[in-house]
């Protein structure tokens, strides 16, 4: 019913102004008010989504029977939920001479200089817990949370891939709202045959870092 | 990243600046935390009616700011309950899992055993797999996935990357399973160790049913098992199990 009378009324306006001479509109010289209008716009808002951190790490990597060489990384994450991410590293080290060649002299490497370079990826499945606030002084304080994650990745070493299982655990600490800091300790494990037989190898590192949330 | 709520502009709060996220508190009130963390301390209520402006999103938390200029974070669940000025209900992103399901991005990584692909003595040896994979929702039960993989076997190494159709018709549910039809390529070499024959490469087709597991909104873990066809050389009866996680966003 509404609509009836609506369209009947919007007719008739339309009809009214249509056919109003356009000589008396031209002729019209009594003042024009300006409609005062306020335009009503739905705007689209933006609402910041901070889900990803992107962080660069260095720290110690300790390459199986290769001795413990620096590391550097970066770390792509995605935060799921408030406790659950999944996380991308990259990393490289440069491996030094082993035990067994240092024994064996100088004229026998194992490995040459490009077999030595040590470089990883991985892709770790985390969860944040224990989260709470850590007061450095007395009246400084910061948002931290410890974290453990594990997953798969792969190494590069010795001039082969390894499939490597990752086990991490750590610790970060909220620095601004937008930055944090973090420190872990993680284990890269596959099985290696470089040294003959093949066998289990632990590679344990401990890094720290900084990273942004975007 | 910056994703999208709507808002009225005319509301009496002039504090706020225009086009911001302004929404009017339904629930008896709404707890602002210091922190987007549970067991941070609660230092203000918005009580209901007051309009409030949304600047953030966290998982799980989203930062507001009151009438008052006060600024907090509150937990996503008791802003699901609030209006917009308008009166109508509030859709801010990632409330419920129907949101992600209409259109999304996904990424996510797996790791498989995969049979088949070498024997030693007639039997077949089992080789791991390493993958990452991203999906786009074309339609509310159609998933269009590519993925990348690492093969590693004991005499043999190789990658693989393909395309998938994903077909997952349950969208409610913990648990929903799905099938799947692609192609892909496949390049294998033998161990540097071992005697060298070359790469060879080779074009597969596969099918798949799997089973995927929400964990929370937006979080999936997904087990498949897969069927590998190749046609070009006389190796048959390869499959795969994978295991892995997948996010939206």
């Amino acid at each position: 019913m509404e609509n009836r009378i609506q369209h009947l009324l919007l007719t008739g306006i339309a009809c009214f102004i249509l056919l109003w001479p356009v000589n008396v509109l031209a002729d019209d010289t009594g003042p024009v008010i300006e409609p005062d209008l306020d335009p009503k716009e739905f705007k689209v808002a933006r609402i910041d989504n901070e889900f990803f951190e992107i962080g660069l790490s260095a720290g110690l990597i300790s390459i199986e029977d290769f001795g413990t060489v620096p590391t550097y990384g970066a770390q792509l994450t995605f935060h799921a939920t408030e406790d659950l991410f999944l996380q991308a590293i990259g990393g490289y080290a440069n491996a030094t001479v082993s035990t067994a060649e240092l024994i064996l002299g100088e004229d026998i490497r194992l490995l040459n200089d490009s077999e030595r370079q040590y470089v990883y990826y991985d892709f770790l499945v985390g969860l944040n817990w224990l989260p709470g606030e850590s007061f450095i002084t007395r009246k400084l304080a910061f948002k931290s949370s410890n974290y453990i994650a594990g997953g798969v990745g792969n190494t590069l070493f010795g001039g082969e891939n390894n499939l490597t299982w990752v086990g991490a655990i750590g610790y970060k600490l909220v620095l601004t709202d937008f930055m944090t800091w973090q420190y872990d300790i993680r284990d890269h494990i596959f099985e290696s045959d470089l040294l003959g037989s093949s066998k289990w190898v632990h590679n344990i590192e401990l890094s720290t870092g900084v990273s942004l949330f975007f | 990243m910056i994703l999208s709520g709507f808002s009225l502009g005319q509301v009496n709060a002039s504090d706020f600046p225009k086009g911001a996220s302004l929404i009017a508190v339904e629930a008896p009130h709404l707890d602002l935390y210091t922190q987007p963390g549970r067991g941070y301390p609660i230092f203000h209520v918005v009580e209901r009616g007051e309009i409030i402006m949304v600047t953030r999103h966290r998982p799980n938390w989203f930062e507001v700011r009151t009438e008052q200029g006060l600024t907090g974070w509150t937990p996503a669940t008791q802003l699901a309950t609030t209006l917009q000025p308008t009166g109508m209900p509030v859709q801010l992103p990632g409330m419920n899992r129907g949101e992600f399901l209409k259109r999304s991005s996904r990424i996510g990584f797996s790791t498989g055993l995969m049979t088949g692909l070498e024997q030693q003595d007639n039997q077949d040896l089992t080789a791991q797999t390493l993958s990452i994979q991203a999906g786009y929702k074309l339609l509310r039960a159609i998933d269009l996935e590519a993925d990348a993989q690492q093969i590693y076997g004991r005499s043999v190494y190789g990658y693989a990357a393909g395309a998938n159709i994903l077909f997952e018709p349950l969208t409610r549910g913990r648990f929903t399973p799905f099938a799947a039809y692609g192609s892909g390529v496949m390049a294998v070499r033998v161990r540097p160790k071992l005697v060298a024959t070359g790469d060879q490469n080779y074009t597969y087709q596969r099918a798949s049913l799997g089973m995927n597991a929400y964990i929370g909104i937006n979080f999936v873990a997904r087990i498949e098992h897969q069927w590998l066809f190749i046609s070009e050389n006389n190796i048959s009866g390869m499959s795969e199990w994978k295991i892995g996680f997948n996010t939206f966003f």
